[in-house]
Parts: C-alpha cells; sequence; structure tokens
C-alpha cells in the first residue's frame, strides 16, 4: 500500500487514482469529525466534500518536511476549522430560527418532542463545551473520541507523541470542569 | 521500591489506559504499578474520570443511520468535479442541499433527523406550508375562514435585528415561555414511492401536470412518490403571543377566540418526482393543492401583518406602508434571512405569479409558483432560464 506522501506525489503529477486513494483512505474520517462538531449528515457531508475539494485544487497547500507530507494533519486541520466555521454559523441561525419558529411556531417537528429531542439537546451541550475550550484542546478530544491513536494525533497536532497522554488528561480536565460549570445539575454525568 | 513520580505520571497512566505505551514502557508501568497502592488509586480516578468523559462526548458520534459511506462521497465530488471549472468553490451541489431539504421537509423521518440542525431555509420553507394566507372561501356558516396559497411575497429579515433581540431580557423570557401545543391530527407519513404517473394520480384530487421541456442531461425519471394529506392544529396562547409583540415594542390586539379555537394548517397530498442518479441533485419536481390554514375569523390578518414586519425589523411606519401593499388575504409570506445568501426574484410562470430563488453567484435553483389552486416547485442544477423553461414547460 502506498504512502499519503507517495500518492500525493503520484497525484501531483496528474495520477486521478491516486487522488481517489487519498479520498477513499481518509474521508470516513473527516467527515466523522464533521458529523460530531454539525451534528447532521448533510452538514457534515457538504463540509467534508469542501474539506477534499480544497485538496483536489491546490494539492501543494500541503507541504513536506523530511520529504514526508502530513496530508492526514493537513485534512483534519482543515476540516476541523470548516468544522468550527459551520458551528458559530448554525449556532448563530438557530437563534434566530428559534425566534421565529417560536413566533410562528407550527413546525411539524414539534409534535415530537420526547426522546430525541433530549438527545439532541445533550449533543448540543457537549459541543457548547467544545466551542468554548481551547481550539487544540477541543480537536484533541474530538480527534481521540473519533479514534484517532496517538500516533496519529501527534502527527496532526504536530505534538510529540510523548505528550499526548498528557494534553488528553488535561484536556478532559478542562472539558470536565467547563461542563460541570455550565450544567451543574448534570454535573454527576461527567 | 520508591516510585518514581514522573515514571507514573498522569501520562503515563492516560497513555497505559489508552494501551498507547510501547511494550517495554509497558512493563515497567505494570511493574511499577504492582508496587504502590497510590498510583494505583490515581489509575482508578483517571479510568473513572476518562470513562464518564468518554461517554459525553460519545454523543457526537454518528449513528448507523448517520454514516456517510466513502463511495458514493466520491461519485459526488468527483460528479462536480466534471461539470464545473477550476477555481469554482463552491459546489454546486452542496449549494443545492437546502433545496433537497426543502424537498424532504415533509417527510416525518428527515425532520426528526435533522431536528437540532434545521437550516434557515428549511424553516422558512416550513412556513411555507404554514403561514399561508390565500383565501378560497370562506365556509357558510361557519366560525373559521379558510385561505390557501395564490401568491408569494419575499420579505428580507435582517438575521442582525433577530439577533439583537437577544439582549432584551424580557422578550427572551417571554419567548422561553412560547411553546404552543402542536398536535398532528393526520400524519401524512413518509413518501410512497410509486410505479407512475397514473398510479400516483389515482392517490391524490388533482390532475397531475408534468414537465415536458427538460435539459439534456436531466436523466431518466428514476422515482416517483406521494406523499399523504398531513393536518395539524396548534393552540396559541394569545395573551402570551400579545406579551412577546410588546416586549418588542409592537402593540396588537389578538382575539381570545385564539384560546379555544386551534389553527389547524392541512398539507395536502403531494407527488415528487426525481430525475436521474439519487447520489446527486438532479432535477426534482413537486405539486400539491396548495396548503390551507384555517384561523379564527376574528383574527385581523392585516393587523398581525404589521406586526409581524415590525417584529422582522421594520420600523412601524415602514411595516404600515409595507403591508398596505400586500394582499394578505391571498399571499404567503416569504422571510428570507439576510445571511441566505439566497437571492429571489418574482417571476411570471404561464401568467402564474412565481419566484425564482438564486444563489448569489448566479446558479439558479428553484422556482415555485401558484396557479389553479396547485402550488408547483422545480429544483436542480440549472441556470436560471433553464429552470425557467422546465417551470414553463409544465403541462
Amino acid at each position: 500500500m502506498l504512502s499519503d506522501t507517495k500518492l500525493l506525489h503520484l497525484w501531483q503529477a496528474g495520477d486521478q487514482a491516486s487522488f481517489e486513494t487519498l479520498f477513499l483512505t481518509h474521508y470516513e474520517r473527516v467527515y466523522g469529525v464533521l458529523f460530531r462538531l454539525s451534528g447532521n449528515r448533510a452538514d457534515a457531508e457538504d463540509l467534508a466534500q469542501q474539506v477534499f475539494l480544497k485538496l483536489y485544487r491546490a494539492p501543494k497547500q500541503i507541504q513536506t518536511q523530511n520529504g514526508q507530507a502530513n496530508i492526514a494533519g493537513w485534512l483534519y486541520r482543515v476540516a476541523i476549522n470548516a468544522g468550527y466555521n459551520a458551528l458559530r454559523r448554525q449556532r448563530r441561525q438557530a437563534a434566530w430560527q428559534e425566534k421565529l419558529s417560536r413566533l410562528w411556531p407550527f413546525d411539524t417537528a414539534a409534535p415530537d418532542p420526547g426522546q430525541q429531542v433530549e438527545q439532541l439537546d445533550a449533543q448540543a451541550k457537549v459541543r457548547q463545551i467544545l466551542a468554548m475550550m481551547k481550539p487544540r484542546d477541543a480537536q484533541l478530544l474530538l480527534l481521540r473520541h473519533s479514534g484517532f491513536s496517538y500516533q496519529e494525533l501527534a502527527m496532526i497536532l504536530n505534538v510529540a507523541p510523548g505528550s499526548i497522554g498528557s494534553l488528553l488528561t488535561r484536556a478532559e480536565r478542562a472539558f470536565r470542569e467547563k461542563y460541570q460549570r455550565a450544567f451543574p445539575q448534570e454535573g454527576d454525568s461527567v | 521500591m520508591k516510585i518514581r513520580p514522573k515514571r507514573l505520571s498522569e501520562a503515563i497512566l492516560r497513555a497505559y489506559l489508552d494501551q498507547a505505551l510501547p511494550a517495554r514502557e509497558l512493563a515497567q508501568v505494570e511493574h511499577d504499578l504492582a508496587q504502590a497502592a497510590a498510583p494505583q488509586a490515581a489509575l482508578v480516578r483517571l479510568r473513572r474520570d476518562m470513562e464518564e468523559t468518554g461517554q459525553t462526548l460519545s454523543l457526537l458520534t454518528p449513528t448507523d443511520f448517520d454514516r456517510s459511506p466513502a463511495l458514493p462521497a466520491l461519485k459526488r465530488l468527483q460528479a462536480t468535479l466534471a461539470t464545473q471549472p477550476r477555481g469554482f468553490i463552491k459546489l454546486h451541489w452542496i449549494k443545492l442541499h437546502w433545496l433537497e431539504r426543502i424537498l424532504a421537509m415533509f417527510s416525518k423521518s428527515f425532520i426528526k433527523r435533522h431536528q437540532s440542525a434545521v437550516t434557515a431555509l428549511t424553516l422558512i420553507l416550513l412556513l411555507v406550508v404554514t403561514f399561508s394566507f390565500a383565501p378560497i372561501r370562506a365556509m357558510a356558516g361557519d366560525f373559521l375562514k379558510i385561505f390557501r396559497v395564490r401568491e408569494v411575497k419575499v420579505i428580507p429579515v435582517n438575521v442582525e435585528h433577530l439577533e439583537n433581540m437577544e439582549n432584551n431580557q424580557e422578550l427572551s423570557s417571554l419567548l422561553e415561555q412560547f411553546s404552543p401545543e402542536t398536535e398532528a391530527v393526520v400524519d401524512g407519513g413518509e413518501p410512497q414511492e410509486v410505479a407512475s404517473l397514473s398510479e400516483a394520480a389515482a392517490r391524490v384530487d388533482f390532475p397531475i401536470a408534468e414537465a415536458t421541456n427538460l435539459p439534456a442531461g436531466a436523466g431518466s425519471l428514476n422515482k416517483i412518490a406521494v406523499l399523504d394529506r398531513s393536518v395539524h392544529q396548534l393552540q396559541l396562547d394569545p395573551d402570551l403571543a400579545e406579551a412577546i409583540f410588546e416586549a418588542a415594542g409592537i402593540e396588537i390586539d389578538l382575539p381570545a377566540s385564539l384560546k379555544e379555537t386551534p389553527i389547524i394548517l392541512t398539507r395536502p397530498a403531494m407527488v415528487l418526482q426525481s430525475w436521474g442518479s439519487e447520489d446527486e441533485a438532479g432535477l426534482r419536481f413537486v405539486q400539491l393543492r396548495s396548503p390551507e390554514i384555517e384561523y379564527p375569523e376574528d383574527l385581523d390578518l392585516n393587523e398581525l401583518g404589521v406586526a409581524i414586519l415590525q417584529f422582522l425589523g421594520r420600523s412601524e411606519e415602514e411595516a404600515i406602508a409595507q403591508a398596505a401593499a400586500i394582499d394578505w388575504a391571498n399571499t404567503l409570506i416569504l422571510p428570507i434571512p439576510s445571511d441566505a445568501n439566497v437571492t429571489t426574484t418574482e417571476v411570471s410562470i404561464d401568467g402564474a405569479p412565481g419566484t425564482l430563488f438564486l444563489e448569489d453567484d448566479g446558479a439558479a435553483n428553484a422556482v415555485m409558483w401558484q396557479k389553479d389552486g396547485l402550488t408547483y416547485m422545480v429544483t436542480g442544477p440549472y441556470a436560471a432560464d433553464q429552470i425557467l423553461e422546465i417551470a414553463k414547460s409544465v403541462r
């Protein structure tokens, strides 16, 4: 199996199949990270496509160090930035949507509050806390809980692999503290 | 043996729990852990914290239903790349998502899935279906009025104005309390696929029209579906609604009858047709009898219209002037937010009033029009003139 660096070089030389391999290798994880941030499939798919389109349009944006191209690092950084931008946009829109929908609350979703609403509410709280955290801490938590290994995290975040354990512990502690401060009645659940 | 703090630091213990230690270090840590109680207790605490935080963060994990396989995603990207020149940053199919959502918004499962992230335009189009004012007839001897969509009026909404309302604590507090009860009287369910237009025609009470001039490359008709009629009723608290308007600096008297009489929305059965691959945003055509809304006779729509325009950011004078130009009894109000990146143009489709929706970069996405008591909508990845040609070919 060819490395990302080799695939990038082939793609830069015009080999379409190499781009397809890069896409198929990374798409589902990029999508997974974006889903966690956006909370819905359509938005996550849109954002993931934008990330790969950016890669397709400008593969030279990815710099090489010691002959190695950190494609994963680039992809997930771009994805997380795109995800956070979308999240901010979403929160802005949600604020006025809520006002409109309260004025004309004919939304057919309304009759089905129940468990789904609770779940969505809980997800929104988690995203709210992530958005309040230091970007690197939030990125670390998102990526780690998306299944990335220490090695991969180190590569994406450009830090030493030996520091990941410490960074993770710190980030999780910050997450718990902020969550408990924001939602004290639910403090026991974190 | 004395445990060296550095060896069993939190970072090391965390990496141990995550099974991220190299084999040699792992053996050493296990050895050290076996020698002392304190690090074991620290490990237990760390594991508990890690698991609890992990459980909270796992709320964000996509379910099986939300997974997005890579291969269809690659095909979508390739289709986009094949049709768009380099440098055209915004993907066409991406822009079409809101239109897809408009089409899908009638689907109960769609609404459930996307409840947390219903886009601005989806909400607006929900309002299209719900906040529709167009009278057909007054029901003789009845205390209700019935209206049906005959015309669409687009009203730009300044999003900043609505955001600024957040600073109005009284208003925010009242809005928090405003949660009218909505009940599905008749559930339209999910769209049911049918084999032919004649089968669809047998399930609805209007003659089905067909688009006769399709653009090259639209592909073949791949799906016909019927979505059955749905009826929802909503019970408003007029006192609270008045208080909300008042907090926003708007005076209005709503009839007490709203307390007793629900507002009833009827979305008649609709027929959906789609061409091309389901994976891509292709040509879509929707037709339905125009939605109806029933409300108490003594509700003054013009007065409500003025109040709504003020709520959307108009001054009282502007609202009165604008409201006077709107035939509230026949017009569906379509608020478009200032950050929607969509512009609208009034068009005529065979003499019938319609609205063309254009993305800011000029690509046409949809046209909606009303004729003879029916509402039609065509969406697709086509330029303005093409999409209008399709609409005009509907017979």
